[in-house]
């Protein structure tokens, strides 16, 4: 009544002069001119790399033929000494399982050290970071090679390979989930005069401690995979067997191990996936940004959990007002149960492995010193065969990394559960994308060697291929974290789901693309070192060889190079992710 | 283009949620004529969303029949779907633009149902497209706002931002939810305004759920109140006080004695 | 090292070297029947044994090859066999340097390729190598094979011929089955095999012939007399270098011609390859070694016939040979 008699005067337009004629394009400040100048440089990079590897789509098609008669070696799978293969899976699972509980255990304090906003000084934080970098730079398979010649062949190796490598992301994640917390809390407890530590105690391992459980549980998985190939090298587990049948060229016997592989890690991301829900609750923020954070990492949640539920539980549950104990809430006896089977599980696969705790801890001086070792003098080690090779690494990361997303990108969609157009679909692609995780690199490598020859073009195929599986899973998860409102808003509107995955989805899921694709160059690079023993190109070969001759400066040297290269990709998508937030 | 007749015809519509635990909506029957401007009032989780989100088959009854301009939903599913969802225009609570693309291409993506394939950036829109997007901008304000990134705008020019998206998709029938339950009275009032005005000038049926009744009786033509999943009042705007429409909020309680509700379940049930 | 070429092969990389001028290339085609010869080569090296000393590489015997044939050649490393044999039986590797064992795979996994030359120390002398069991010189309770009885002893690791396959053999020999009668334990290495005893991990240890003797002392791991060679296996065949038998006959014996009387110290030295003739100056591959000598395929019996003996039960890498 009284809006509609509102005086309405000649209504001024908005639209800026300069914008009343003319195509209307989107203006360009400069950091969108910086973003384009780097997307220039990397598709340059990638014609690069493409030509540097003699990537050729033709020699592909040739070689389908003989890329199917390896095939047909290696196919049907078969089982042999079934009871020998489920025992050393085992002996995997708790090797990956010790290697996840000594990163935990080496990542928690890094991680307070390495965080800006609990380090207790900046001298520390320095040190701490590059720390963690370090241990990211150096392929898992080159510690497994270094710790089988420091300390011999046995699952010993393996483990100490594992949590190593492994702490280069658990602290980093630790870290970066440290430093997103509310500082309300410690601010209040430090106010009350408690000390640092205390505050700490009190302040924020609550908060973070949902973060760090779905870290480690989600490198647990990454590390039973990784630990699979470690046998390869002697360093125990269920890649010894691997390892065996591959080099009697055995294919179907190994890919019989592989099948056993893929049930186990099957069952690993079915349990993990059920104590994340389980003691983390069914609130999405909990844990749903992990995956934003896997890839590197956006300003996710602040891992609240269901605070709420929980507050009501608990002052629904009954409790002992002498004891003043707390009740047993839902929450509280999963935590205990979770925590308790935790430990078992630790002590049994100590048990299981033969291992002794003392034993573990006393290799690390024996590492020390072949760290030590591994600094090199001067710089004899630099030929011209490690310049070429690190070139090569360069160009078959960028190549495989650009096929493997290429291929990742539609594959994603498909398997994310908002997205994928039918359940099966979804339930088809996530469990392809778990077989492929699961296949060793060395087996497509060896596929793809037979189809076009040696060299660096078969390690793109391999790498890209090999990748597709981490990446799509990663992909799908942040498409699963896009919020429906939007969605919703333009499916309303009358698209089709291809517009609508266009303009709802893409949108929303970029920065957490753009992360994925930085971080697997990453993991594309350090990757690439399994390549050499196929005679797939890469620095892989020259670094494998060194550490068999106990060439300990070259080993050092390469690894120096491999470091200052992760480094500056970080440092480089770093910017771009945060100009892209 | 003027339709005459009923633009919605609801019969029985029943709709249940987690295998029948939640009833959202119970035997509902309701023709909304062409032209005209209902609002939709009733509690929070009195089932507004659910019935609105039933005319362009975001849900499907549980039984009952939805007919909309002319057609019945059900049926409707590939192209038939998506030229019916073209026009019918959806307004949210949440704006739910898609925050990191600019305000214009948020506009433009109304457009999308009238268009062929994917696109991803202004650029790819005709540039007559981005002419029109531009000009509804700046018939709600925004025309200096083409490229900002719209999810740096407050909530009542995200609004803004949202309404020219659903003009540019020119619909025949403007569905709006709750469109300013988020933002703050002085907002509110400018942003139904700018609704209202717009849907009038481009002669749109138009169902709204609001919560501010004299916005309500300011614009409507006709009143519909839910309680429960069910119409408990359907009349003109036109002589209903105040009073007739409290009502609605009102909720007869076991022991006899009436209570206003509305205040503590909008805050235990959140939206 | 002066090669007459700078265009030297590499580790890793495709090095392509540039097709003969020298009018060298017909001398090597007597039949002038070059019309089915392929325009471009491949040559891959798989280490022989995981240890060996990595060397300055193929670059000489790439150029000669190359110079001689008039063809281009692509040169490639690997750490393991798999990819290279694979890539033979698919007809994309042409020429490739194995180790014994590897080669009995290729060929037994439908590789068809046969020995053009096998790498030797010396010339004239009968290519090939032994497994010795050694203990510590001061250790006066080990002198025989029978004294490992209860011992821990060292393996080098389960798919090692001179570190595995041959010691076992030699140990069922004697009576002894190593699973049950000693404390046996991997290594992971020739190396770490030997140090393992020297440092009293391992009481005994099985290596190559090489690494005790000349390898780790050269290196300084150890000093001459450290350890005792308590056992000498049979000789183990050398280190074959294989020809796909699917190229043109004209181009195999062109090829068998270079490697038997070219790709040696003596000739590359007088043909100005190398400075002089001695296996350090002249980088053949990537072990020490004067040349190559002929062998055919049935040198490699001996392996085979060691691996039916063992059985796949008690040797997996064995199994389909
Ligand atoms: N997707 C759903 N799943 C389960 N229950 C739902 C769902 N959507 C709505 N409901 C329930 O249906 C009822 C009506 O909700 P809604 O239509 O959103 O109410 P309003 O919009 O009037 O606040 C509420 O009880 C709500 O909890
Ligand atoms: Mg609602």
């Amino acid at each position: 009544m009284t809006l509609t008699e509102k005086p309405q005067g000649p209504r001024t337009s908005t639209i800026p002069p300069e914008m009343r004629s003319g195509s209307l394009r989107p203006p360009l400040p400069w950091r969108r001119k910086v973003l384009l100048v780097i997307a220039a440089v990397y598709a340059v990079a990638v014609v690069w790399a493409i030509g540097r590897t003699g990537l050729s789509i033709t020699a592909l098609f040739e070689g389908y033929g003989d890329f199917r008669r390896l095939l047909d070696r290696m196919l049907p799978i078969e089982f042999r000494n079934l009871s020998q293969i489920i025992r050393l899976a085992f002996e995997t699972f708790f090797m990956a399982f010790i290697g996840t509980a000594v990163a935990v255990v080496i990542s928690v304090p890094l991680a307070f050290f390495a965080a800006r906003n609990t380090t207790p000084s900046v001298f520390l934080s320095g040190p701490a970071r590059g720390f963690i970098v370090a241990m990211r730079a150096i392929p898992d398979l080159i510690f497994a090679l270094i710790f089988v010649r420091a300390i011999g062949i046995g699952v010993l190796a393996g483990i100490l390979a594992i949590g190593l490598s492994a702490i280069g992301m658990v602290a980093k994640l630790y870290a970066d989930a440290i430093e997103q917390i509310d500082e309300g809390p410690r601010e209040a407890i430090l106010a009350t005069g408690a000390s640092q530590v205390r505050a700490i105690l009190t302040g924020v391992i609550p908060q973070v401690l949902p973060s760090f459980i779905g870290i480690a549980l989600f490198r647990l998985d990454i590390n039973f995979r990784t630990s699979t190939i470690l046998g390869y090298v002697g360093a125990g587990g269920i890649g010894t067997l691997l390892q065996l049948y591959l080099s009697g060229l055995q294919y179907r016997k190994a890919l019989g191990v592989v099948a056993v592989i893929v049930v186990l890690v099957l069952a690993v991301e079915f349990i993990s996936a059920a104590i994340r829900k389980g003691i983390l609750g069914a609130d999405p923020h909990s844990h749903k940004r992990l995956s934003h954070r896997i890839a590197g990492l956006f300003p996710g949640g602040k891992g609240r959990g269901n605070v709420a539920a929980q507050a009501e539980a608990a002052s629904r549950a009954s409790f002992n007002r002498e004891t003043l104990r707390p009740p047993w809430t839902r929450d509280r006896r999963r935590m205990a149960i979770f925590g308790w089977g935790s430990l078992a599980v630790l002590v049994y696969a100590f048990w299981s492995t033969r291992l002794s705790p003392v034993r573990l801890f006393t290799s690390f001086g024996e590492i020390f010193v072949v760290a030590t070792r591994l600094v090199p003098r001067d710089l004899s080690w630099l030929s011209s065969v490690v310049v070429r090779g690190m070139v090569e690494t360069f160009a078959i990361a960028i190549a495989a990394t650009t096929i493997g997303l290429l291929i990742s990108f539609p594959l994603a969609f498909l398997c994310a559960r908002n997205v994928a157009p039918a359940r099966w679909v979804y339930y088809f692609g996530r469990s392809l994308l778990v077989m492929n995780r699961a296949l060793p690199d060395l087996i497509i490598a060896v596929l793809f060697v037979s189809a076009v020859g040696l060299g660096p073009f078969p390690g793109v195929m391999a790498l890209s291929i090999g990748t597709v599986g981490f990446a799509t899973k990663l992909l799908a998860d942040s498409i699963e974290e896009v919020s429906q409102g939007p969605r919703d808003a333009v499916t309303a509107a009358g698209t089709t789901r291809l517009q609508e995955a266009f303009t709802g989805v893409s949108p929303q899921a970029m920065p957490a693309f753009v992360s994925t694709a930085l971080y697997i160059v990453d993991i594309n690079i350090r990757s690439s070192t399994i390549l050499g023993i196929v005679g797939a190109g890469g620095i892989g070969f020259s670094l494998i060889q060194a550490t068999r001759t106990l060439n300990w400066e070259l080993v050092g040297g390469i690894l120096i190079l491999v470091f200052a290269m992760v480094y500056s990709i970080e440092r480089l998508s770093g910017w771009v992710r945060k100009q892209l937030l | 283009m003027q339709l005459s007749g009923d633009v919605v015809r609801l019969r029985g519509v029943r709709k249940e949620f987690d295998q029948g635990r939640v009833v959202a909506l119970d035997s509902v029957d309701l023709d909304i004529h062409a032209g005209e401007l209902t609002v939709l009032i009733g509690l929070s989780g009195s089932g507004k969303s659910t019935l609105l989100r039933h005319l362009n088959k975001l849900h499907v009854p549980t039984t009952g029949t939805v007919e909309v301009l002319g057609q019945p939903v059900a049926d409707l599913s590939g192209a038939n779907l998506r030229a019916l969802r073209r026009d019918v225009g959806f307004i949210f609570q949440q704006f739910n633009i898609v925050g990191r693309l600019s305000c214009l291409e948020n506009v433009l993506s109304g457009a999308l149902g009238r268009l062929r394939g994917p696109r991803y950036g202004v650029l790819s829109y005709p540039k007559s497209m981005r002419r029109e997007a531009l000009e509804l901008l700046d018939r709600v304000g925004l025309g200096d706002r083409a490229f900002q990134r719209s999810d740096t705008l407050s909530g009542g020019q995200q609004q803004r931002v949202a309404i020219a998206r659903t003009v540019m998709q020119k619909p025949k029938l403007v569905l709006a939810d709750e469109p300013v339950a988020s933002l703050d009275p002085e907002i509110s009032g400018q942003v139904m305004d700018l609704l209202f005005r717009i849907c009038t000038e481009e002669n749109l049926s138009v169902i709204c759920s609001l919560h501010q009744v004299d916005l309500a009786l300011g614009w409507a033509k006709r009143l519909v109140g839910l309680r429960d999943g069910q119409v408990v009042l359907d009349k003109p705007a036109e002589g209903l006080s105040t009073e007739d429409v409290m009502a609605v909020y009102k909720r007869l309680d076991p022991t006899g004695t009436k209570q206003n509700e509305y205040e503590p379940a909008m805050a235990a049930r959140g939206s | 090292m002066e090669a007459p070429a700078t265009a030297a092969a590499n580790n890793c990389g495709p090095a392509t070297t540039a097709a003969g001028g020298s009018g060298a290339a017909t001398t090597a085609a007597p039949n002038n029947d070059r019309a089915d010869w392929p325009t471009k080569l491949v040559l891959a090296a798989v280490p022989a044994e995981q240890d060996a000393q990595l060397q300055e590489s193929y670059s000489v015997t790439v150029q000669i090859l190359s110079d001689e044939l008039g063809i281009e050649f692509d040169f490639f490393q690997a750490a393991d066999y798999a990819g290279v044999i694979e890539a033979l039986i698919a007809g994309r590797v042409d020429l490739a340097q194995f180790g014994p064992f590897s080669y009995v795979i290729a060929t037994a996994n439908g590789a068809q390729a046969k020995p053009v030359g096998v790498m030797t120390s010396e010339k004239g002398a009968e290519p090939g190598y032994q497994s010795y069991l050694v203990a510590r010189t001061d250790n006066s309770e080990i002198n025989t094979l029978n004294d490992i009885l209860g011992k821990r002893v060292c393996f080098v690791d389960p798919g090692s011929t001179s570190g595995y396959l041959l010691p076992l053999a030699g140990l069922l020999d004697q009576g002894i089955d190593p699973e049950k009668d000693t404390n046996s334990i991997f290594a992971g290495g020739h190396d770490a095999s030997v140090l393992s005893v020297v440092n009293g991990d391992c009481d005994a240890g099985f290596a190559f012939d090489s690494m005790v003797t000349s390898l780790l002392i050269d290196r300084g791991e150890i000093e001459e007399g450290d350890v005792k060679i308590v056992w000498e296996s049979p000789i183990i065949a050398g280190s074959p270098m294989s020809m796909r038998t699917t190229l043109p006959q004209s181009l195999q014996d062109a090829i068998e011609e270079i490697f038997l009387n070219k790709i040696n110290v003596d000739w590359a030295a007088a043909n100005g390859y190398c400075d002089s003739p001695d296996p350090i100056a002249c980088s053949f591959s990537d072990e020490a070694i004067w040349g190559y000598t002929a062998k055919g395929d049935d040198f490699y019996d001996g392996i085979r016939l060691l691996c039916r003996e063992l059985g796949a039960e008690r040797a997996p890498s064995c199994e389909g040979i």
